[in-house]
């Protein structure tokens, strides 16, 4: 940036009222006057800066100030470290004693040791004489359970029992087991749930001792407290072992210790260790090869029988072979034992409740078979279907529709129409002969072709087209509708155009003869070629006229209209109402059948297609000939397929 | 004293000498005296960042000594 540059921009700030940009050579003395004011941002910049500068400064005086301080310590630590080694050592203060006074009192040091020695071993003997307890230190010691709660179990834990001062004072101490303590109260608390008759008659007291009103006893003296006193040897009343007053001497005295040693009493039963019980067998493992055992047993009882009384020389080839296939099978299903030996019972019990088949019963069956005697109950013929005159003359009646019944009536008629039809006209004839040929056909032929069964035979395509038209009939793939009132119509129709065209030919013909007369008179030689041809006009008009009003009346007479809309699909196919309703609709609004329906359509097309192409015989559907044979066989519960 | 580096990467590139401290809008006149353009017609701002505020100074955006700024017409959006 040169000072030019920055001139020229102080010019333009200067206009805005901005601080001029220092120029590099003017900028010495404006630096040197120092800015004292922190009104702009870079001055309080700068002041920023010299507080840190002071702050660090500050800081960096009291580091060095710690920093000395810390090394005068360090150096008066260590002078008092020396300072203090400097003094008198601990071992140092006997200094005055030397050896050989040492070694003169080391003797009487050794005495006193000596003598502590002792005084601690003595001190040790009595207090194992102290410690050794034995019976004769709880002699007069009370125990406050029944002795022969002792005699059961195995070593019980004593301990004093809880009383206050006075009454321990009264009584002495007493002994009690706190795990004893706790069942009998359990226990006499579960007797006072019992509810106890008061007097029971069977409760008879040996002893004779028996107060009156002994069940108050309790309540009166208080509860008997079940004690024995522990003398020098630790004894205690027999009567409270045996529980029982059987013997009532006082104070009799049992040693606890020699109880101890004591041999267990013999118990009167004898010691479970002794029993030998024999154990039962080994349960037999489960294997593969018992079970086959049973499985033979099954089959073969006699054999196996004697098999098991014998040696196994007996069996069986087959058996054996069996046996081994048997094998194979269970190795892989051992699985369920308990099924299998539950199946293995079931096998058994079928079996033997089925007859037996023996050998010589077969033999006999195959001699009666080979002699060709039946036996007159079983008929050599009972399966498949019998197809006899009577089923396929039910077939064909059921084949007959409704209308067909009513063809009689209408066939007549259309005899009688022809016979008339053909004096009627010979042009005509000639057109008609086609379509007459046919209605004789199929006039004639079921009369004709009718066989003795009274059933009729199945016309084929080569016989004509009559018998073609009438196949098609019988398999309803043409529909016969009302044929004759149609031909009547057509014969109308017919009728009417050949009167029109002989009519227009009359009328030729006349209009001929009458020009020719005309010319032949010779009125028109008379006549200008203007008069003649005015003349004509005029003739012309007139026959007109005629012409209109004749062929007026004709149709008025004669014309019957056949009105008949006729609607086809796409591929020709002819629609009844609903169809070209639909049709016309879709074409209208410009869309057709979802996939649903299209698809439904398309299916029923296909099936219409293929049933016109199944066979008359086919006997798997409801077609022609099989439907009643089929009906038949159902009702008798036969299964049979025609075969044709 | 900053020189600030006005580059609008199209070929114009000028150095203009500042105060930290001027505000956006006055720093605009100065690029506008160097590029040519009117100043309102200037938008200044880091690569990639924000566009100037002209409330705001050059400090306030960090614009030190050798810094250099993008420069775009600024169309009033």
């Amino acid at each position: 940036m040169d000072a030019t540059a920055i001139e020229e921009m102080n010019k333009v700030r200067r206009a805005m009222g901005m601080k001029p940009l220092p120029v590099p050579g003017v900028a010495a003395q404006k630096e040197a006057t120092p800015e004292k004011d922190d009104s702009t941002l870079e001055s309080r910049e700068a002041q920023a800066y010299d507080n840190f500068r002071k702050i660090r400064e500050a800081e960096e005086a009291k580091k060095k100030r710690d920093e000395r301080a810390a090394a005068i310590k360090k150096a008066r630590d260590k002078a008092q470290a020396v300072a203090t080694l400097d003094g008198k050592g601990l071992a140092d203060d006997d200094d005055e004693l030397d050896a050989k006074a040492w070694l003169k009192s080391q003797k009487k040091r050794q005495k006193k040791i000596e003598a502590a020695k002792n005084l601690e071993e003595e001190k040790a003997a009595s207090a194992a004489t102290a410690a050794e307890y034995t019976a004769e230190d709880l002699a007069g010691v009370k125990v406050a359970h029944n002795m022969a709660s002792f005699l059961d179990g195995d070593d019980q834990v004593l301990t004093l029992k809880d009383t206050g001062v006075l009454e321990n004072e009264e009584e002495g101490d007493e002994l009690e087991n706190v795990e004893l303590r706790e069942r009998e109260n359990l226990q006499e608390r579960l007797e006072l749930k019992i509810k106890k008759p008061v007097y029971d008659p069977n409760d008879i007291d040996e002893t004779g001792e028996r107060g009156i009103l002994s069940h108050y006893d309790v309540e009166i003296d208080g509860k008997k407290k079940k004690l024995f006193t522990l003398n020098a040897t630790g004894t205690s009343d027999l009567s409270d072992i045996l529980d029982g007053p059987v013997q009532r001497r006082k104070n009799q005295i049992v040693d606890l210790d020699v109880m101890e040693d004591a041999p267990a009493p013999v118990s009167d039963y004898i010691d479970p260790s002794e029993i030998k019980v024999k154990k039962p067998k080994k349960k037999k493992t489960k294997s593969t090869r018992q079970r086959l055992a049973d499985d033979d047993d099954v089959l073969f009882p006699g054999e196996q029988a004697a098999a098991d009384g014998d040696s196994q020389m007996d069996i069986d080839s087959s058996a054996f072979a069996y046996t081994k296939k048997r094998k194979v099978f269970d190795e892989d299903f051992v699985d369920d034992d308990d099924l299998q030996q539950s199946l293995a019972v079931q096998r058994k019990a079928a079996l033997k409740k089925r007859k037996k088949t023996r050998p010589e019963d077969i033999a006999r069956q195959l001699r009666e078979e080979a002699s060709g005697s039946p036996e007159p109950g079983s008929s050599g013929f009972t399966g498949g279907l019998v197809i006899d005159e009577i089923s396929e003359f039910v077939d064909a009646l059921h084949a007959e529709r409704e209308e067909e019944r009513k063809a009689p009536r209408p066939k007549a008629e259309k005899a009688a129409a022809a016979k008339e039809d053909a004096s009627l006209d010979e042009d005509e004839e000639m057109k008609d002969a086609e379509m007459k040929q046919e209605y004789e056909d199929r006039d004639t032929s079921p009369l004709a072709d009718l066989p003795a069964t009274g059933v009729e035979e199945e016309k084929t395509v080569d016989q004509g087209m009559g018998a073609t038209l009438a196949l098609l009939k019988d398999r309803h793939l043409v529909e016969d509708v009302r044929g004759a009132e149609l031909n009547e119509k057509f014969r109308q129709k017919q009728l009417f155009l050949a009167e029109l065209h002989r009519r227009m030919a009359t009328f030729d013909e006349d209009t001929r003869l009458q020009r020719e007369r005309d010319r032949a008179s010779g009125r028109l030689e008379r006549m200008s070629a203007r008069e003649v041809q005015e003349w004509q006009r005029q003739q012309n008009t007139q026959r007109d006229q005629h012409q209109a009003r004749v062929m007026d009346q004709l149709f008025r007479e004669g014309y019957r209209p056949t009105v008949e809309l006729k609607y086809t699909d796409a591929d020709g196919r002819s629609l009844d109402a609903k169809e070209a309703f639909k049709e016309l609709s879709h074409q209208f609004h410009g869309k057709g059948s979802g996939k649903g329906k299209t698809d439904k359509r398309l299916k029923r097309l296909a099936d219409e297609k293929r049933r016109m192409a199944q066979s008359m015989l086919d006997a798997s559907q409801n077609v022609g000939m099989s439907t009643a044979a089929t009906h038949q066989g159902k009702k008798r519960k036969e299964a049979g397929v025609r075969l044709a | 004293m900053i020189i600030v580096t006005v580059n609008d990467r199209l070929g114009t590139k000028a150095q203009i000498p500042a105060f930290a401290s001027d505000r956006i809008k006055e720093f605009k006149v100065m690029v506008a005296m160097k590029v040519g353009r009117e100043p309102h017609e200037i938008l200044l701002k880091r690569q990639g960042e924000r566009p100037f505020k002209d409330q705001l100074t050059l400090a306030d955006y960090g614009v030190s000594n050798g810094v250099q700024l993008d420069l775009e017409v600024d169309t009033g959006d």
